[in-house]
């Protein structure tokens, strides 16, 4: 088949829309796996707007289809839901069960180095002395709450903004199906 | 004619009116994270601070303060909100869409790629102008993108709905 075609339903025996589960599945994965890179917290949002991306672009590109940016934007968000709740999930597990926290070492590590830049001593003290306090209360059922809600809100926001972007982006064929 | 001008006018009217909800949606969202921001320094006792664990590095030293206590996002974050807050809510009043919006994004993240940059190799960081500033160009531009497509979206929806409901 010639890739560089517009997306023909016919082509791939299928009735309606191409199938969106593996660019999706990539994004997700591509999100899952920056998640847990050591300071990868350091980026914000960017891997999953990128995710986000990533799964647009795959999309396109393999069907030659030019998606709206209604279809864009859900597949954003779906990708961003996939990956981001999985990585959600997974860090709580391993929280729970071998007590360790994904990014904390590199957190502490980033928070001195950065108080050490700008405030000196005293800076890196009090910022010693936060991460003791953040250290001894621990997770409670609140936090846990919050981050599940936080991650499906800001999952949202970033599939939002990275499928609308990529949708007008990549665009691959003149005409939507 | 004058009907099909008639349902043109009509057309552009509900158009307008979509993208100012679409657009009070919107900034409604990102001034929560505002508020919600705000509310981790202002009641620090709630435990907020975690809602943004996942989408930021939350530095106390890179983060703006209420009598001593951080924010609950960094400078460029925040920043970042109250850009896509007044790009998203701009739409309440004003409906034009730049065509440059690719290269005004394009623009945008690369002013705020090289502040980054600069953050980490100059010897005391960038200035808190400069993030501030680049944060917010970056949350206008973005805005540029959303709000139209979510206006559409939903038009395109209600369309298809009443579309199978005639058939």
């Amino acid at each position: 088949m010639n890739t560089n075609e517009p997306y023909q339903p016919h082509m791939h025996g299928e009735s309606e829309q191409p199938d969106d589960f593996k660019a999706m599945m990539i994004g997700a994965v591509f999100i899952f796996i920056i998640a847990f890179i050591p300071y990868a917290v350091l980026a914000c949002c960017l891997p999953q707007i990128f995710g986000a991306l990533l799964a647009v672009h795959l999309f396109t590109s393999q069907y030659s289809y030019t998606l709206t940016t209604g279809q864009g934007i859900k597949l954003g968000i779906l990708t961003c839901l996939l990956g981001g709740l999985s990585a959600w999930v997974a860090s709580m597990g391993m929280y729970f069960l071998f007590d360790y926290q994904v990014g904390a070492k590199e957190g502490e590590w980033i928070s001195l180095t950065i108080a050490e830049k700008v405030g000196g001593a005293q800076a890196v003290e009090q910022a010693k002395a936060a991460i003791a306090e953040q250290q001894a209360k621990g997770l409670g059922m609140l936090q846990i709450g919050i981050g599940l809600i936080s991650s499906i809100l800001f999952a949202c926001i970033s599939g939002l903004i990275g499928g609308s972007i990529g949708a007008k982006l990549f665009q691959r064929a003149p005409n939507n199906l | 004619m004058l009907k099909r001008a008639q349902s043109t006018v009509r057309e552009n009217s509900a158009y307008k009116h979509r993208l100012r909800i679409a657009g009070i949606a919107l900034a409604g969202v990102f001034g929560f994270l505002i508020g919600v921001a705000i509310l981790c320094a202002t009641h620090p006792e709630w435990g907020l601070h975690s809602a943004f664990s996942s989408v930021c590095h939350q530095q106390p030293h890179r983060s703006h303060k209420m009598d001593g206590v951080p924010l609950g996002v960094c400078i460029r974050c925040f920043w970042l909100y109250v850009g896509l807050f007044l790009g998203h809510g701009r739409f309440v009043f004003c409906h034009t869409i730049p065509n440059s919006r690719v290269l005004l994004l394009g623009i945008a993240v690369t002013l705020g790629a090289l502040d980054w940059v600069s953050g980490w190799i100059t010897p005391t960081g960038n200035p808190v102008w400069l993030r501030m500033t680049t944060s917010i160009v970056i949350g206008i531009s973005v805005s540029h993108f959303t709000v139209s497509p979510l206006a559409k979206w939903v038009y395109q929806e209600n369309q298809t709905r009443k579309n199978k409901h005639k058939s």
